[in-house]
Formats: structure tokens, sequence, C-alpha cells
């Protein structure tokens, strides 16, 4: 067969021509029934068909026929990756060598495709086959990895241990490392049986030869012989690194202090002398003023942490006691130097952050103050050009020092007036030479003024502080607009402010990508499915990150490269990377809300598809997509299941610390994204879940487990519905809703009072929490009752009066807080209340479909008195929940349109700072503040209508149940 | 207060400070993996005393003959870590793996003609201009090759500049 007819495929495969290659194909494979790689592309054509049976079949024929062509075994590969059955690989490569085993290439492959999968044993034996068969110094340097890899996997294994060493001893007395990476192996096999003393021996030897780069060898030397308790070599290793080759590498300068620390312990009671410590360090600050290169940080910070881990050593024991004067003179002074020489740049606070938290804890309130003074005085005078770092370094310190968290209103203005005023000034001052690519100097300033401003809204949760904060930050961002610090506190706020359309546009400009789904996905994915009118735009947030967990099927792939590379030292870390990808929470637990969300999109689809006037021909596929997904019984199982052993190894992959923060971290994080995506709960701003840079995994594990559990019981209730259903299905439906009931009371807001009285937004949360349950439950009963003759009519009655009461009571609420304070703007809040309610709503309205459809009509003529009972207290429930929506339509109807004034009189907004010095400053943030405040507006009436729509939806759905 | 060393796979999770800056592209896994799983010597990256992310390099070693070299894929240091000479600690980290890992000749970059601010930082570090390759970014802005020698080639003769600019075809990229 000619090649040009696998090209002509292969190019329409490229070019997504999946017909025309498939014909292609078929053509081909007319003339030549059993052409392997003709019909293998022929599977990856059905595959990207989505006839992915047949494909698989197709697909299966070619592996088990012996097979020589790199290419086909290649896009066999491929083909089993793409449809998650890697397994079947192995199997073809094993047919293939089986077939030929003289064949090295196939050895290989095989050899390789067991690296992939990480069968072990398998992968052994025939690493023992290929020495036999090929012997190379590679192969035999495979054998080793596999081993260690064994040993690794379980490390009280003796037999593999000794075989490992006696190996590693074998190749080395050959001479068979010949670079670093092999030597790796007998490394690791050396640490890994704490044998250091061996381990120093080799990198000293001949074997140590192979690190060509003296520092590479160095460190791993200071820190073996740290291990071995020889502290004095360790230190002159560590020394003889930052004296001679890495003037400002800061691990080795922690290395060497830790050294000189351990040395004193041992040799002079603990007796440090300073003197000297000092003076090396200093020697090593002129050797870098003379050889006239640029200033290093490292020497410099050296002394500030002799200093501090002097203060440390004397009181370890106590974090409280205040700092001895003479040594907390002593470390001032040297802040104070860092800052004279490193106060313009922002490093200054990453730098000197250690020693100020060493500060802000132990030293008293007028000392800080008093330190403060000083360090205002080193600040450049009004018109330098350093002024503005600076004082941003200045206010950062401030911040940190706890000086920040007890400010008034009043303070706060004033404070925020001269931020803007100052960073005005700068900005106008340095436009000319402002580099675009750059931050403008004194973003972080206008950074602290938003931690000031949620500092008061999370004291007293008045919008105005949130609209204040906003303004500020769409002011930064005009100014800097390459900072995206300023979009990254945006997304949130506009949330809270119900203005999705610009949240979504400062989202839009991150432009985050492939695993920045999986690390900071968590801005945006929650808040994005609870809103509304973002469901289109949520739904491709979802196909983004699928497809990026779907680059994750590559990874064994590149496994299998480090062996053939012979790079072993990244084959564990790209194992523990798949892994941690393939287990992250973010994935499990997005691949459950797509499911949840697809179900409430695809029972409002007439509603969310004819509204909103931007839908593309693009938003209408999709619609399309969401509509085939329709049946509950295709969502696939992964979806739904709790398994205890993933469990288990659940994997936290967010990056909680991509926003800066300039504060002191004893501070909670209280202002945060909502982390998780399986929210079911409001935008809470006291939400204790999120603190420190750490997420509470045992309650995001339980709020997952909850939502499968959701997901699991509607996709159990369709299937009850259906014809065929056994008492054992039944029994463990059963079960699910009294494990969620168990779930919800781990993930609860337990200060809330019980009963129907919602008197908070936590009471809100678990009346939706408990209408989940009730909403399964009462299908179940009638279930019971209609089909299995049980008699649970009173204990359904109660469910639905329960159910009915407990709806009025969140309807109620939701109404109460709709409006600000009994003006015509919309609070915010009530946009997330609307979301969760819908959801279960939609729920709710699903399985009474499903009862509906057992009932007998009203017209049937033999009546049955239980029947007719229930038939009226469904019907009531039913006509109270079109009440209820009906209600809710027309408070939104009665909705005014809100003005800019309306906003600003009903938020009580004042002037942004007190003082009316800077009026060109203040009309610039006026300007700002109408167009936020226009666009709230705005994105609020839009939002309005969009919940009129689901409103009609759902009374659409609700009503024909009556007849 | 900074520490360089491997970048390590781990290093993925919390690179987001440096990559939403908007000059730095985040690849999908594939790419990055292919670097790491050839040239782990030749990726570094750098953090401060938190463990925070202040900016890494991926390099890779390639070329025949006379013309193997180092090449800088990407260099890239989060906004609030810059002017403190990290980039200069990074490239002479990749230049001396380069010559001591892989004996390489020289190690070459590529920089969009524009960036004016990169080229001069380049300038600084030893590198000159090599050659121009025409329409190297989407076709549509030119790349500046630049080049610094190592050791390896005694007589400099990897840096001469060619006297025309090339097309991306001709490159021998």
């Amino acid at each position: 067969m000619s090649g040009n007819k696998y090209s002509s495929i292969f190019q329409a495969l490229d070019n997504s021509n999946h017909k025309g290659a498939l014909k292609l194909c078929n053509a081909l494979l007319k003339k030549k029934s059993d052409d392997s790689l003709g019909k293998l592309l022929k599977a990856i054509c059905l595959q990207r068909l989505n006839e992915v049976e047949e494909a698989i079949k197709l697909a299966d024929e070619v592996s088990l026929v012996p097979q020589t062509q790199e290419v086909v075994l290649n896009n066999l590969n491929y083909f089993y990756k793409s449809v998650k059955q890697t397994e079947k690989i192995v199997k073809a490569f094993e047919v293939s060598y089986n077939a030929q085993p003289k064949n090295e290439e196939l050895a290989e492959g095989l050899f390789l495709a067991y690296t992939k999968v990480r069968n072990l044993k398998q992968q052994q034996q025939m690493a023992i086959q290929i020495n036999k068969m090929f012997p190379s110094r590679e192969h035999s340097v495979w054998y080793l990895m596999t081993i260690l890899a064994m040993v690794k996997q379980d490390p009280e294994n003796k037999l593999f241990i000794q075989l490992s060493q006696k190996m590693a001893e074998k190749l080395a007395g050959e001479k068979k490392f010949q670079s670093t990476e092999d030597l790796y192996l007998y490394e690791e096999i050396l640490d890994v049986q704490s044998k250091y003393d061996e381990h120093l021996k080799i990198i000293q030897g001949d074997l140590g030869k192979l690190y060509t780069v003296p520092t590479e060898q160095l460190k791993i030397q200071a820190n073996l012989q740290d291990k071995l308790g020889l502290h004095k070599e360790s230190m002159e290793s560590y020394k003889e690194i930052i004296t001679r080759f890495e003037l400002d590498e800061w691990s080795c300068y922690m290395g060497y202090f830790d050294q000189v620390w351990k040395v004193a312990e041992k040799e002079s009671q603990g007796k440090v002398d300073k003197e000297a410590l000092v003076g090396l360090v200093k020697s090593i600050q002129d050797q870098i003023k003379t050889s006239n290169q640029r200033i290093l940080r490292g020497p410099y910070i050296a002394e500030l942490e002799i200093e501090y881990r002097f203060i440390m050593q004397l009181d370890s024991n106590d974090d409280k006691k205040p700092i001895d004067n003479g040594r907390y003179l002593l470390l001032k002074e040297l802040i104070y130097g860092y800052f004279k020489t490193f106060g313009n740049k922002p490093i200054y606070y990453y730098d000197m952050k250690k020693y100020l938290n060493l500060i802000n804890s132990r030293v008293p309130l007028e000392s800080k103050k008093e330190f403060l003074k000083g360090l205002w005085e080193m600040v450049s005078g009004q018109g330098e050009r350093d002024r503005i770092s600076h004082i941003s370094n200045y206010y950062k310190v401030e911040s940190l020092l706890s000086l920040h968290s007890e400010l008034t209103e009043v303070q706060v203005r004033d404070l925020l007036s001269k931020f803007v005023t100052e960073y005005q000034l700068a900005f106008d001052q340095q436009k000319s030479t402002q580099q675009l690519s750059e931050r403008v100097p004194g973003d972080d300033l206008l950074i602290i003024g938003y931690q000031l401003l949620m500092d008061l809204f999370d004291k007293s949760q008045e919008t105005r502080y949130l609209v204040d904060a906003v303004v500020l930050l769409e002011y930064g961002f005009e100014a800097s607009p390459k900072n995206f610090q300023f979009n990254l506190m945006a997304i949130s706020l506009y949330y809270q402010l119900g203005d999705h359309r610009k949240a979504l546009d400062h989202f839009r400009v991150l432009n985050i990508k492939n695993i920045q789904w999986d690390t900071i996905g968590y801005l945006i994915l929650d808040d994005c499915i609870r809103s509304l009118p973002s469901m289109i735009e949520a739904y491709k947030f979802f196909e983004k990150s699928s497809k990026f967990y779907a680059e994750n099927d590559s990874t064994a792939d590149y496994i299998a490269e480090c062996y053939k590379n012979h790079n072993y030292s990244k084959i564990f870390e790209l194992q523990k990377f798949q892994d941690k990808i393939s287990n992250s929470y973010q994935q499990l637990s997005s691949v459950t809300e797509k499911a949840l969300f697809t179900f409430f999109l695809s029972k409002h689809k007439s509603s969310s598809s004819n509204n909103t006037s931007t839908t593309t021909t693009k938003d209408q596929q999709q619609s399309i997509n969401i509509q085939q997904q329709l049946n509950l019984l295709q969502v696939p199982e992964h979806c739904y299941t709790v398994n205890d052993d993933q469990f288990k190894k659940l994997s936290f992959n967010m990056d909680l610390n991509v926003q800066d923060r300039f504060e002191s971290d004893l501070k909670r994080l209280k202002y945060h994204y909502q982390v998780s995506t399986s929210s079911l709960s409001l935008q809470s701003n006291n939400d204790n879940h999120v603190s420190c840079g750490k997420v509470d995994q045992e309650f995001l594990k339980s709020k997952l487990v909850l939502r499968r559990l959701v997901l699991r019981l509607l996709v159990d209730s369709y299937r009850i519905k259906g014809a065929g259903t056994t008492v054992e299905q039944v029994d463990k439906y059963m079960d699910n809703i009294k494990l969620l009931s168990e779930t919800i009371e781990k993930v609860k807001n337990v200060s809330s009072t019980p009963g129907l009285e919602i008197t908070s937004d936590r009471d809100f949360d678990n009346i939706v929490y408990q209408q989940t349950v009730q909403v399964f439950t009462i299908f179940v009963e009638i279930y019971n009752q209609m089909k299995l003759n049980k008699n649970h009519l009173s204990v359904i009655q109660d469910l639905l009066k329960q159910y009915s009461q407990s709806n009025d009571a969140l309807l109620k609420y939701i109404r109460d807080n709709m409006y600000i304070s009994g003006s015509g703007v919309i609070n915010a809040r009530v946009f997330r209340m609307i979301a969760n309610h819908f959801e279960q709503v939609t729920w709710f309205t699903e399985l009474m479909g499903y009862v509906y459809s057992w009932l007998p009509s009203k017209k049937q003529k033999k009546k049955d008195e239980t029947i007719v009972a229930l038939r009226v207290d469904f019907d009531q429930c039913i006509t109270k929940q079109i009440e209820s929506l009906q209600s809710l339509d027309s408070e939104i109807s009665k909705k005014s349109i809100s003005t800019v004034t309306d906003y600003t009189n009903a938020l009580k907004l004042t002037h942004f700072s007190t003082s009316t010095e800077n009026e060109e400053v203040e009309s610039l943030i006026t300007k700002h503040r109408n167009n936020t405040i226009q666009s709230i507006t705005q994105s609020t009436s839009i939002y309005l209508d969009e919940v009129l729509l689901y409103i009609k939806s759902l009374k659409s759905q609700l009503t024909p149940y009556l007849q | 207060m900074t520490t360089i060393r491997r970048f390590e796979c781990d290093d993925f999770f919390k690179f987001n400070n440096v990559n939403l800056d908007y000059l730095t592209e985040t690849y999908y896994l594939p790419f990055y993996f292919q670097y790491l799983s050839k040239w782990p010597s030749l990726l570094s990256t750098a953090t401060d005393v938190n463990g925070r992310t202040m900016g890494y390099i991926l390099g890779k070693a390639e070329g025949v003959d006379e013309n193997w070299h180092g090449h800088v894929t990407a260099l890239t240091v989060a906004p609030e870590y810059r002017r403190i000479g990290l980039a200069d600690r990074l490239m002479h980290f990749l230049e001396e793996v380069s010559e001591k890992v892989h004996n390489g000749y020289f190690v070459d970059l590529f920089v969009r003609k524009s960036n004016i601010l990169a080229i001069d930082m380049y300038k600084k570090f030893g590198y000159s201009i090599y050659r121009t390759v025409i329409e190297y970014y989407s076709g549509e802005e030119d790349a500046l090759d630049m080049r610094k020698a190592l050791p390896r080639d005694v007589e400099k003769k990897s840096i001469i500049p060619l006297k025309h600019p090339v097309y991306p075809s001709d490159a021998d990229l």
C-alpha cells in the first residue's frame, strides 16, 4: 500500500476532516481488508466521530495481530489512550513481541509499555529478558531502575534492597554509571537504606566526578555530612559554596548557619562566635563590592538572619516573650539598613517578612509605632523617583505589623486618600518612562487599600465597602492594565456585587490555560455555575478543564521517555504528578458538578437559549450538546461513585497563594473565593474553610461526597422510575438517602437554629440541605406506597407538608432580603440563594414528574381512598410550589430600574476619601464609581430577567402535574 | 533571598504568580514533559524564602557538531521579583550546565525584535545578535537570534553575525 494514501488520511485527520478520512480508510480497506494501519486509522476516525464501540472493536482486531511497524504501535498507543484503555496497548506489545522474540525494538517497546502502566513485576521480568537477549550498559541500568522502583514501592522488602545494592555495586565496578542521572539510582538506593556514609564516599570518590557542576556535588555532600553528624565538614562545604561559587544562594547560607549552630552545640555549649560569623558575611559583601558586580541581597539578609537566630536561640520556647531590647535595636537597624538599599523594590517586603513577623509577634505596640516612625523617615521626599516604591513598602510593613486591623472608617478613608494621591502623582510623573510590560510602582498601595476596605466589610457586612474596593481595583487596573492582581481580586468582588459580566471580563484577562484550570480554576468555577446568566460560559469552562485532565493521559508516555533518555531522576516525580492530577479534588469535583449542572441546564434549556441577545451559533451548538446529555442514564458512573480508596488519595492542588496579601501570617484569610466547586451553600464571608493558604480538606471531601450522593440519587431515581426495579435497588436508594443525611451533618453550619424561622444565610443553607433529603425521601416513599403497596401515607403527607413549609420559608427569606434596606436596589446575595434554591426545585420537579406518572388520573372511576388522599396532598404541594414561584415572580417584576443615584443613596455611598484637597483624583474615582454602579445595575437587570425565565420554566414544568 | 534549584513537577502547581503575567505562556503538559524527560538539568526555578516561585528557565541542548549548543526556550520572572538580577542568575545557571554538563559551543535564544528591554538585558549578559529570523513569531514579528559563545568555541566562531536575515524555514531551528 503506498505511503501516499496513509499520508492523505493523516492529513485529513490533522485537519479534523474525520468523515473524509473515514472515506479514505474505507477505500483503502476495500483493496486490502486486513491492512493494520488502515484499520487502526479507521478506528481513530470512528472514535472521533463518536462511534467508540465500533472503533474499539476494530482496534482490538489490530492489537491481536503481531505488529512490527512502529507507526502501528504508536497509533495503537494513541488510540487506547484516547479511549482510556491503556492496558490494551501492553497486550498489543506482548502479542507482537512473543511473535518475534528476537526483535530488540519490540522487546524495548514492551518493557516501556510496562513502565507506563506501572506493572513492576512484568517490568522486572522483561528487564531480565532484555538483558539476557540484548545485553547492553543501558539495559543494565534499566534493570537497576526497575529494582529501585520495586524498593520504593515496598521499602520493607529486604530481598529487593539487597538485590538493588548488589546490582548497583556491580555496575559501579564495571564503570557502567556514565552520568549523574545513572548515578542518581545508586545514590537513591543508598539513601533508602540510610547508608549516608557510603553515599558520601561515592560522591567524594571517582563517581563524584560525574558531577561536572561543582556546586551540585557540594550541596549533596554538605547534606550528607549533616546527616552523618559531620557538622564541621558540612559547614565547610556550605561555606565553600557561598564564598567561592554562589555568593547569593540563600539555601546555602541557611545550611551554613544550621551547621554553625550545630557545631557550637556540640563543641562550645551552644556558644556561637558572632563576630566571626558577621565577619564572614561582611567579607562576602566586600568581595562583591570589589568585583564590581550588581549588589546581591543574600549577604545582607544573612546579617539579619544571624541576629534572628541569636534571638530565637535565647528564648526558643516562648514565642510571645518580648525581644531583648539590645537585640531588637540591632535587628531594627539592619531592617532599616536593608531599606536603604532595597526599599525601592517590591522584593523588600518578601525578604523582610520573616523578620517583620518576629517583630509583629514579640514587640509591644508602642515600639512598633516607633519602628515605623523611623522607617518613614527613610522614605524619599516628594517628587523623588523612589518615593512611591518606598511608600508602598512602608505601608506593607505597617500592615504586616498589624497596625491596620483596628482602623476606623475615617482612618481608612484618610489612608485611601493618601494612597490614591501619591499613586496618581507618581503615575503622572513616571508615565513617559513606564513600560507597558511592567507594573506601575505603587500598585501595591492600592492593594493595601483594598485590604483595608475588605476589613471594614468583614466587620460590618456593608455593601458600600465592596463597591469602594472594586472601584479602587478598577482605578488600578486602568493605570496598570498588566497587573493581574487587580483582576484576581475583582472577580470574586464582582460576583458578590451581582455583576457577573464584569467578573467574567476580569477572568478573561487572566487567560488561564491547561494546568491552571486545576490550580486556579476555583477562582471562577463555583461562582460561575451558581450564576444563572453565566451558565453557558460555565459550561465552556468545564469543557476546557476536562481537556486538561485528558492531557494527563500522556504523562505515562513521558515516564517511558525518561527511561529512553536515561533521565531517571524524573521518573518518580512524574509518577507523583500523574497521581496528583488523576486524584485531583478539583477534577473529581468538576466531573460531578458538570453532570449536575448539565442536568439543571438541560431542564431549563428552553429558557436559557432563547433569552440572551448574545446567543451565537456556537452557544446554540453548546445547548444541543447539553440536550444530548439529558438522559440521566448516560451519566458516567465515575461522576457519582464514592470510592473510599480514591477519596483517601484526593489531592488538593489549588494554588491559594496566587493572590498577593500584605498582612501578618496570623491573620486568617477571611475574604476569599469559594474554593470548592461543590458548594450548595451561600457565598459566605465568614467561611472558615480556607485559612492561611490551606483548605479544610475533610470539609471539602464531605461536600464532594454530598454532591455525588445527590447525583447518584438522581440517576437512581430515573432507574427506579423505569420498569424492573428490584427491592434491593430501593433499599440501596434508601441507604444512600441516609448517607446523604449523615454527610449533610458534617458540612452543615452547626450554629444554626432548627425550625423554619430563617434568620440568617446559614439557616437558609441548612434548610436547602434539609429539603434535598426531603425531595428524595418523598420520591421513594411514594414509590413504596404506589408500587410496593406499603402503607406510608401519613409519612408522605407529613413530608409533603414539611417540604411546602420549608419552601415557603426559603422564598420568604429571599423576598425579605431582595432589596437593600427597602430601596429599589437588588441585594446581590439573593442571586446565590436563588441559584441554590432553583437547583433543588429542579430536582423536585423532575422527581415529581416521575411520581405523577404513577398516580392514576383524577377521572379514574374506581377510587382507592389512599390514592385520593395522596393525590390531594400531591396537588397541594405542587400548587404551593407554583404559587411561591409566582410570588417571587411578582416581587421581581415589581422592581424599578435602579439608577446610579438610587444606588448611591441606597448604599449610603459617601466620598471616597475624607479630604477634598485633590479634586482631580476625586473626580477620577467618581468616574470609576459611576461606571461601576452603572455596570452593576445593568448586570442586575439582565440577571433578574434570567431569573424570571427560570421561574417560567419551572412553572411550565410543574403545571401539567395538576391536570 | 533566592534559592535556585532544578525545576520539579510540583512547581507546576504553584507557578501561577509567574505565569499569570501576560507575556508568560502556560503550555500544555506534553510540552513541559518533553523538556523534563530530555533535559532535566536545563530547567531551573528560583524560589524565595517562603517557597514562593520567583521565576524559572526552560532550556534544551541541541544541534550537531559545532552547532551543538544550549538553547533558552523560556525565561520568566514574576513581576514583583524583577530588577534584582534574577534573570542573570538563571541564565548563568543554564550557561554553566550547557558548558559543563552538555559541553556545548554556545548558548542561544530568540527574542522579539520589539522587546528592547529584554534585548538590552541579554546584551548585558554578554549575548550578541547573531541573526534576524523573519516573521518568526506567528508570521508577524521578527525574532532576533542572540548568542553567547562558551569556552569550547575557542575562536568564537559561533557568534559571528550573519550578514542577511533568514526565514524560519532556512534557519535550521
